[in-house]
């Protein structure tokens, strides 16, 4: 028989409470919707409820003296434009939004939207792993803390449960001498274009002397994943042109990238040390920059 | 088939419809209103096509369910122009030179009017990164984008008067 | 030209401008009939195999399923437009066999209430396949062993020509060069999906068919025959096309047809639709190609040989197997003067999904090759690439081999003086610019492409011009304008030639029942063969006129004429009557005479004149990801004369997307036959932040045969495209990419294997 999206039931509940209860209700046949970018794309033919999130006031940025707290159902053409995430250590964050898709997309979508679509490919989530992003879930027992890095399960699989909702991503306050730098590799000659592989990068220097490192990969493994080994090498490290080539070369290493439609594994393999390289750099750069 | 009923205004007009719940906008709009001049080119967003204004900005209809429209000021390409008289980007667009097929034309020239309604002085590289997400076949772009531009400097010395 | 123009020359704005920029035009899908049924198409999920069984009792049980139509009952339709020619050849192209050829190729169609239930029902039809085993790749396909893919074989139809002696030419030569040169499967993405006909078969056996076929008349005389219907039964009327560029160059593979005959099955019209993925997957593409160039200069830069095998792949049907071949070899040949040329072609089917029209025919492949070749030929020898093209193209007074056909314009000096001077050619040559891991190159190539099909396929053309009682007039022609505004144009050459004001003409759609005999939209032909006979018919009717006007003024016809809306005797001017007057006493007062002062004009052009070309491009090359970016572009164009310039500037720089498309960005990836990117993320067109910064110039060369010296444009803009981006990537980076698309994982890896 034919499968089409035929969902029967539609929501647009006024709070948490409700739109937990209705997603628990459902389980598997539920599913959010927020900007429908993925949703309509995907279609999924066994979605029978749709819990439509727009009333539960999840769309705000906001500075305090903990970090930034963004609502999941903000718009990302907001993030992009924020002066909070274009600033300072955050400006990652609205360098790989400017990167997404297009400015009509992104006046749909949200941050939420995109990060529970869980492409291996996307590009927030590396910027808000770099960050050291929490994410709080809401369910029917109360909500829960996890940091990004444990929120991907495999490709298109978040960590939530059923009945359970991404409500809010916290970006913790960065310290004042950190860089950070977002890269990503399309197809030539087209400026939309999902990545063939992308870097985001954040050093923390003082003097040179690298006190941290954060180094994320997209599209070369089944979730987005931080290079740890090749930050190992920079940590503790004076910083140098020959350091951040060999730390790339590491994260190079950690990358397991397939081959598919858009790009070979091979190419990919070598690309992430490309661009690894340049975010590093251009990390670096701010790192220095903000100190002045 | 499960219906729900939703108030939605067109062009300034208001309309209560029954849709389905997994009913388009896109297909609201030329299936239910009659209104053929948003098109459909690959029904997942990414020619662009299917552009309309929402509450002032340019949204992919073909991306949007019908009931999140509920309740919402919706503008096609038919509710641009005033009686008789075209709007500035029409006349631009009619002017350059900047229409072939026309397949594209209503989601370029709705993506536009989104722009200058909150951009009126926008640069050439900032009218064309707003056209980013309308794929079009025929033109190369290059004319639109100057209809667009000009229409910009029209509006703007409408606005000036 | 020596007479001031008042209406050709100039950017008027477009007939249907208004109806486009306010939503109102309608196209194929936006329309709807009383009572209309909805059709879908099942395919085939096999790239070959015997449909044994088809079972379809279930499906036309569905309460919403109206009729279901198999491949038994329709014909597919195969073979070459050209073979239009005879009954006998037009039943040639009728195809009654179980067997599928490529994946998505239809197997039966069903018509519902709604789309949901048409859709619901193809997954009751049980099809029983017994799958053949598939060949995909053209050479393999043309090995004995290979499994056949139509009853006649795997090769759809093969030429060899050869001027002079090659071998000769070859021992004459002191460099020879030999490559080999692969090209993709571009796909036409038209805005509007390859779909929609409305199939309207009455009780009274009259079959009316909405539909955007670039063909109107042709398609008319193959439906009647399939249908089994006398040609005056078929009536084919077009709407609005949101794009064609080939694609809808004759019918479009199971739709028309199916529609058609499930229409005759209900008694109600029947509206099909094509998705995207389906346009992608299953509705004709660019022949791919692989060419082996052999060519012989001379060390001061003269070709002394040319020897040219091709091999295009058709896909699993080849509506187009002979004329695209036929026009490559055209175009190859006719480009250089060579005393010794060759050209052994073979269209060869695959099992993978058909090809056929595709903007410039061929030509885009064969320039590709040649203008690659001449490249490395003027660095070899040391020669500017620019004096190269110059000291070897055909030019004025140069006749084609393979036709006769002479030359009679020529602005391919023009074209690459003025594009290399916009461009800069000169200075930008002798600096490389080179910044971190970026690296900057320039390249050009020539091209010519021949405008219209008079020498290889059916092609007259007609043209009624009717006057009104105040003077103005309807223009009656059956061109079909897919966006390129033909129909403008064509009314103002008519204006032009009647000396009326561009207020007073109008023009009609395409409807065959009303609307002459005429080949259509393709070749770039319309403003020249649409022209000749448009000016044609505007003079007949100002003949009538005229003689009308020299009974009633009683001078003989010789001394009249027409200004300003005055007819007057040129020997003595008071002896005059208005236009209007005149008409309306012949049209409307006059109760003994009452007739329609009328033009009528018919029959193929004289030529096939050819269109000349230049583009001159600068790339930078990423020498860390062997990214590739175009950061300008001129280009030049001899339009013969450009009867409306801001279309024939519009024609340029869409070409050019569409070219550098083909160059860097675009083709259909088909693995075992199976189409891997059917969408627009993973078949990347250019968008409007891509564009290249580009500088479009038009040449009016004055073509003697055009109307007011016109030639064509549409085709020849994207034909250059792909070698002058090639030869730019080479001289940036040294690397040379024989095969399209020019990846960045192809060129960092030759970089590579460079080091």
């Amino acid at each position: 028989m034919v499968s089409l999206f035929r969902p029967r039931e539609y929501y647009r509940p006024k709070d948490l409470r409700e739109a937990t209860w209705l997603l628990s209700s459902f389980g598997r046949k539920a599913r959010v919707i927020a900007g429908g970018t993925d949703l309509l794309v995907d279609k999924p033919p066994e979605v029978e409820c749709l819990v439509d999130i727009s009333n539960l006031n999840l769309g705000y940025i906001r500075k305090d003296k903990d970090g930034i707290n963004i609502g999941a159902a903000t718009l990302l053409g907001l993030i992009e434009s924020s002066p909070i995430l274009s600033s300072g250590p955050y400006i990652v964050v609205s360098e790989a939004v400017s990167m997404l898709a297009t400015p009509t997309i992104r006046n749909m979508a949200t941050i939420g939207g995109n990060i529970c679509n869980a492409s291996p490919a996307a590009d927030m989530p590396l910027a808000l792993m770099v960050l050291d992003a929490t994410m709080k879930i809401a369910g029917l027992k109360g909500s829960r803390i996890l940091p990004i890095g444990d929120f991907f399960q495999d490709v298109k699989k978040t960590i939530l449960d059923d009945g359970e909702l991404l409500v809010e991503i916290h970006i913790p306050v960065s310290s004042k001498n950190s860089g950070t730098a977002f890269q990503k590799l399309r197809h030539h000659q087209a400026s939309v274009d999902l990545a063939i592989v992308n870097v985001a990068t954040k050093l923390t220097c003082s003097d040179n002397l690298c006190e941290d490192a954060r180094i994320a990969l997209g599209a070369v493994a089944k979730t987005p994943i931080r290079a740890k080994k090749a930050e190992k090498l920079l940590i503790g490290k004076k910083i140098d042109t020959a350091l951040m080539q060999r730390a790339a070369e590491a994260a190079s290493e950690e990358a397991k990238p397939i081959d598919d439609v858009r790009a070979s594994a091979e190419y990919r393999k070598k690309m992430v040390a490309v661009l690894a390289r340049r975010a590093l750099e251009a990390s670096f750069k701010r790192c220095t920059t903000w100190q002045k | 088939m499960a219906k729900v009923k939703i108030g939605i205004s067109v062009n300034g007009k208001c309309y209560e419809l029954d849709v389905e719940f997994y009913e388009t906008l896109l297909n609201v709009l030329r299936n239910k209103l009659g209104l053929t001049g948003t098109k459909f080119g690959c029904g997942k967003g990414e020619c662009g096509a299917c552009t309309v204004n929402i509450n002032g900005e340019a949204i992919l209809s073909c991306l949007t369910l019908a009931v999140q429209a509920d309740g919402k000021e919706i503008l096609t390409i038919e509710g641009l122009q005033n009686g008789t008289k075209l709007h500035p980007l029409q006349e631009a667009f009619v002017k350059h030179s900047a229409i072939q097929c026309g397949y594209c034309t209503p989601g370029v020239i709705m993506a536009a009017k989104a722009l200058l309604d909150c951009d009126p002085k926008p640069s050439e590289e900032t009218v064309r990164k707003a056209l980013a997400n309308n794929l079009c076949r025929c033109t190369g772009y290059d004319k639109p984008v100057k209809a667009i531009l000009e229409a910009a400097k029209t509006m703007r010395g409408k606005h000036e008067k | 030209m020596k007479s001031e123009l008042s209406v050709v020359g100039k950017s008027v704005t477009r007939f249907d401008a208004f109806d486009k920029v306010t939503g109102k035009a309608k196209y194929g899908i936006d329309l709807k009939m009383d009572n209309m049924l909805y059709a879908k198409l099942l395919r085939s999920p096999y790239p070959h195999a015997k449909a044994v069984k088809i079972d379809t009792t279930k499906a036309e049980s569905h309460p919403r399923v109206r009729a279901v139509v198999t491949i038994n009952e329709a014909p597919k339709v195969i073979g070459a437009v050209a073979m239009l020619m005879t009954e006998e050849g037009m039943k040639s192209l009728d195809m009654f066999d179980n067997v599928v050829r490529f994946i998505g190729d239809p197997v039966a169609a069903v018509a519902a209430e709604d789309e949901e239930s048409a859709e619901e029902a193809l997954s009751l039809i049980d099809v029983e396949y017994k799958q053949l085993p598939p060949v995909f790749d053209p050479l393999e396909a043309l090995k004995e062993t290979a499994p056949k893919i139509h009853k006649s074989g795997n090769i759809a139809f093969n030429v060899l020509k050869e001027f002079g002696n090659v071998d000769k030419g070859f021992r004459k030569a002191d460099y020879i060069l030999e490559n080999r040169y692969t090209t993709s499967k571009q796909k036409h993405c038209a805005i509007e999906p390859f779909s929609t006909c409305i199939a309207n078969y009455g009780l009274d056996g009259r079959l009316t068919v909405y539909s955007s076929s670039q063909r109107p008349h042709i398609i008319k005389r193959y439906l009647a025959g399939a249908l089994g219907l006398p040609v005056n039964k078929v009536r084919i009327i077009k709407p609005h096309t949101g794009g064609a560029f080939g694609g809808r160059d004759y019918l479009i593979h199971g739709l028309e047809v199916m529609c058609s005959f499930l229409s005759r099955k209900t008694g109600r019209p029947v509206r099909m639709s094509f998705t995207r993925e389906e346009d992608f997957e299953a509705t004709e593409a660019r022949h791919p190609f692989i060419i082996e160039l052999k060519t012989g200069v001379t060390k001061e830069g003269i070709l002394t040989a040319m020897s040219i095998k091709a091999v295009m792949d058709v896909g699993g049907y080849g509506p187009h197997a002979v004329g695209v071949l036929v026009n490559a070899m055209n175009n190859g040949i006719r480009l250089y003067r060579c005393p010794n040329q060759r050209f052994e072609g073979y269209s060869v089917y695959t099992n993978t999904s058909l090809c056929g029209a595709y903007r410039a025919y061929g030509n885009p492949q064969i320039n590709f090759a040649l203008e690659s070749q001449m490249d490395m030929i003027a660095e070899k020898l040391g020669i500017d690439p620019v004096e190269l093209r110059l000291k070897n193209y055909r030019g004025l007074g140069e006749l084609d081999p393979i036709t006769g056909d002479e030359t009679r314009s020529d602005g391919m000096k023009e074209c690459l003086r003025k594009a290399s001077k916009k461009f800069g050619w000169n200075d930008k040559r002798t600096k490389r610019i080179a910044e971190g891991t970026k690296r900057r190159g320039v390249g050009m190539s020539c091209l010519s492409h021949n405008t219209g099909g008079r020498f290889s396929i059916p092609d007259p053309a007609s043209a009624i011009v009717m006057f009104n009682t105040d003077g103005s007039v309807n223009l009656v022609t059956a061109a079909a304008d897919d966006g390129q505004g033909n129909k403008t144009v064509l009314a103002q050459i008519a204006a032009e030639e009647l000396g009326i004001g561009w207020e007073q003409i109008s023009v009609s759609d395409t409807d065959t029942d009303v609307t002459p005999l005429d080949s259509g939209t393709h070749g770039s032909r319309q403003t020249y063969a649409g022209g000749i006979v448009v000016k044609k018919a505007a003079a007949e009717a100002k003949k009538a006129l005229i003689s009308a006007a020299s009974e009633h003024l009683n001078v003989k016809p010789e001394r009249l004429s027409i200004k300003d809306g005055v007819i007057y005797d040129t020997k003595n001017p008071a002896t005059s009557i208005r236009v209007n007057n005149i008409l309306r006493m012949l049209q409307y007062e006059d109760l003994s005479i009452g007739k329609q002062i009328i033009g009528v004009a018919t029959g193929v052009a004289p030529s096939w004149p050819p269109i000349h070309g230049a583009n001159f491009v600068e790339v930078e090359v990423d020498i860390e990801t062997g990214e590739v970016r175009v950061v300008k572009l001129a280009c030049a164009f001899d339009v013969g004369k450009a009867i409306n310039p801001a279309h024939v500037e519009g024609q340029i720089i869409g070409g050019e997307a569409t070219g550098i498309g083909y160059a860097l960005t675009e083709g259909l990836i088909v693995k075992d036959g199976k189409v891997l990117n059917n969408n627009f993320t993973d078949y990347r067109l250019l968008r409007a932040c891509d564009m290249p910064e580009i500088d479009a110039i038009i040449v009016e060369s004055n073509e003697p045969t055009g109307a007011f010296g016109a030639k064509g444009v549409g085709e020849a803009t994207n034909a250059g495209t792909a070698a002058a981006i090639a030869n730019a990537i080479y001289d940036a980076v040294g690397v040379r990419v024989k095969e399209l698309p020019i990846t960045q994982e192809r060129i960092l890896k030759e970089l590579h294997s460079l080091k």
